[in-house]
């Protein structure tokens, strides 16, 4: 039996990165044009200039890349097969970033928008928990803290 | 001879990279490296623990020349 080029079949290769350069959001949306796919959505975590009231410099995230890049792609293939997607990616930078800077971008595309946009969440959600990266912060006062070592109240 | 690397928060506690003999397994280390320094323990209690690259268990042996990573709960994103 033939497949129909119409009915989305789950994504063959599924794409994740850990780099220390610049994400290349426009190549990364490019690339996951597809014919099945009626909606796509990309996620951009960006670095902000404030947390938990005090104010960012920067910021410098780090990884335990051989496992972090195993973990992305097991959490980015779950979601391909869960959701039946038509493309998947996740990049995550690493090093030093300023204030702008897109950290992590996730990008999920599916025949319909409502999977797309589960599916998209679920992954980051995933990621933020489970992958071995962090996240140093320096505030502009000198002062620095690692994320998720001392939880600061109303977070959010 | 065990290789052991730390991240992020532990590195405030212990160097990057280091080396220990005679732990017999995961939870041998946890608590060895606990007593060194009692104020990481609390960070200890909340990482996870990877050898040679595999998520384990606390239960999990140690073996000559295992690569260990400890890894405090991610911040990514």
């Amino acid at each position: 039996m033939t497949k129909s080029p119409y009915f989305p079949q789950p994504a063959v290769a599924s794409n994740v990165a850990i780099t220390t350069e610049a994400i290349d959001i426009t190549t990364l949306f490019a690339n996951a044009q597809h014919a099945t796919a009626g909606g796509i959505v990309l996620f951009s975590g960006t670095v902000r200039n404030h947390h938990a009231g005090m104010a960012v410099a920067y910021l410098e995230y780090e990884a335990f890349e051989p496992l972090a890049l195993k973990q992305m792609q097991l959490i980015v293939n779950e979601a391909c097969s869960k959701w039946s997607l038509s493309h998947a990616h996740c990049t995550h930078r690493i090093g030093k970033l300023a204030i702008g800077d897109s950290a992590i971008v996730v990008i999920t595309a599916h025949a319909h928008r409502s999977q797309a946009y589960e599916a998209n969440q679920y992954i980051m959600d995933r990621v933020k928990a489970e992958v071995p990266i962090w996240k140093n912060e320096f505030f502009t006062d000198g002062s620095s803290a690692w994320g998720n070592n001392t939880p600061p109240i109303n977070s959010k | 001879m065990i290789d052991i690397q730390v991240f992020a928060g532990l590195k405030d506690y212990f160097p990057a990279t280091f080396n220990m003999e005679q732990v017999k397994s995961v939870a041998d280390l946890k608590s060895c490296l606990e007593q060194q320094q009692p104020h990481s323990a609390n960070l200890l209690s909340l990482s996870r623990f990877a050898v040679n690259e595999h998520f384990v268990s606390l239960e999990h042996p140690l073996n000559n020349h295992d690569k260990v990573a400890i890894l405090p709960p991610a911040s990514g994103g």
